[in-house]
């Protein structure tokens, strides 16, 4: 690793035109050399301050999608009450048809089958609100998608 | 083809971990799980829930979590949602629609369903990143360190404990015992390749937690190893467990902490 002592202000400022070349006031060559002089491993810092800069672009775009998520969050809460209480009068039979008719492929049925044999009415009925929630979830995307 | 322990704990702890270099988060109040599961198109709701702590209904778009309304402390309620959240990020493959995970499940570490571990070795390095866990590590008598940690973290003593077990070097393990019998319990690596504990096998009079009631609720000393597991190793060495016991009314459960070092 270079330690920043060692590095005296020259090396310092090829560097940074060796990183950033469009404000170069030297030729690459010529900059290569002063940080050979520096006892700089160029290639290698290249590579670790692109590095960062990405990972820190990443993390800014990152952070934008959280604060989008947060608002998208708080539509998505506001429209789940009407799907509160769905199936509420619905025996567990029929709840399990509607559920059953919902869950397709094969994967999804065994598993579903080891669900209902633990699942209480209470968990059937909170099941299909997740499902609606879930359609719902999916056409608000889509707005969402069309609207930006 | 069976996959390697070290590997499912490497690679659940590390997905999850890999969300605070991405947000740059640098601590647990930054974490808002509910907001991270939305960034990744899945919704986090409270509701009716008898059969499991929590529940992840997906498709390969979107998700749902529900957790269950009465799951009561926050921190057991974060590491249910991370554990489900998981379950999307790492089985996401998987065409199946629904996870319900019961408080079994998310003890379960790679000796137990694959899948579980993974997703708890990913709720653990989302709460508890190594980084910042580290910092609790103790050698000895560890309670006080992870009750810090657990308060720090946001998270359960036991979620606290769990992470802890997995980053020290030393012998360690928890068991949850109620009703005077040993429920479950779960060791780190270095406890497991030496010890075994038995569930469903009453808890030893001399032990510190045959002792505690909510009159005295946490005790701890030096107790002989066989009091609470078989010592694989025939030339012996270890001759004592450090106990440190718990006693929880609300959930009429004694948590004990064993550690030992040679």
């Amino acid at each position: 690793m270079i330690e920043r002592e060692k590095m005296d202000a020259r090396a310092w400022e090829a560097l940074f035109n060796f990183v950033f070349p469009s404000d170069a006031e030297l030729s690459p060559s010529e900059i290569q050399e002063a940080l050979r002089a520096g006892g700089v491993n160029c290639k290698r810092v290249k590579e670790r301050v692109l590095a960062q800069v990405k990972a820190a672009k990443e993390q800014e775009t990152a952070r934008a999608a959280l604060e989008v998520a947060k608002a998208r969050r708080e539509r998505i809460s506001a429209q789940v009450a009407r799907f509160l209480g769905l199936g509420l009068e619905k025996s567990r039979e029929e709840l399990l048809a509607v559920i059953q008719a919902k869950v397709s492929g094969e994967q999804q049925v065994v598993c579903f089958n080891r669900l209902e044999k633990a699942a209480t009415d209470k968990d059937l009925r909170s099941l299909l609100e997740d499902l609606a929630i879930l359609d719902a979830f999916g056409e608000q995307e889509e707005q969402d998608e069309r609207s930006a | 083809m069976s996959v390697r322990p070290e590997y499912i704990r490497i690679v659940g702890t590390g997905a999850g971990e890999r969300l605070w270099q991405l947000y740059g988060f640098s601590s647990p109040e930054d974490l808002v799980l509910e907001n991270i599961a939305m960034a990744m198109n899945v919704y986090v709701r409270e509701g009716d829930l008898d059969s499991a702590e929590a529940r992840l209904v997906a498709n390969h778009n979107e998700g749902v979590i529900l957790v269950r309304a009465s799951s009561g402390e926050s921190g057991r309620r974060r590491f249910a949602i991370a554990h489900e959240l998981g379950h999307w990020v790492m089985h996401k493959g998987v065409s199946q629609l629904i996870f319900a995970c019961s408080e079994g499940d998310m003890l379960v570490d790679y000796r137990g369903s694959q899948a579980e571990a993974e997703a708890n070795y990913f709720a653990a390095g989302l709460l508890m990143p190594e980084r910042l866990a580290k910092g609790f590590i103790v050698q000895l008598y560890c309670r006080d360190a992870i009750a810090e940690m657990a308060d720090y973290f946001r998270v359960s003593f036991t979620a606290a404990a769990t992470r802890f077990m997995d980053l020290t070097g030393e012998y360690c393990a928890l068991v949850v015992a109620s009703g005077g019998k040993i429920i479950r319990w779960r060791g780190n690596d270095r406890f497991c390749e030496r010890f075994w504990v038995k569930v469903g096998d009453p808890v030893g009079g001399q032990s510190i937690a045959a002792k505690l009631s909510s009159q005295r609720r946490v005790g701890r000393g030096d107790v002989p190893t066989h009091l609470w597991a078989v010592d694989r190793d025939v030339d012996g060495g270890i001759a004592e467990f450090c106990e440190e016991s718990i006693y929880v009314e609300r959930y009429d459960q004694t948590l004990v902490l064993l550690s030992a070092f040679e």
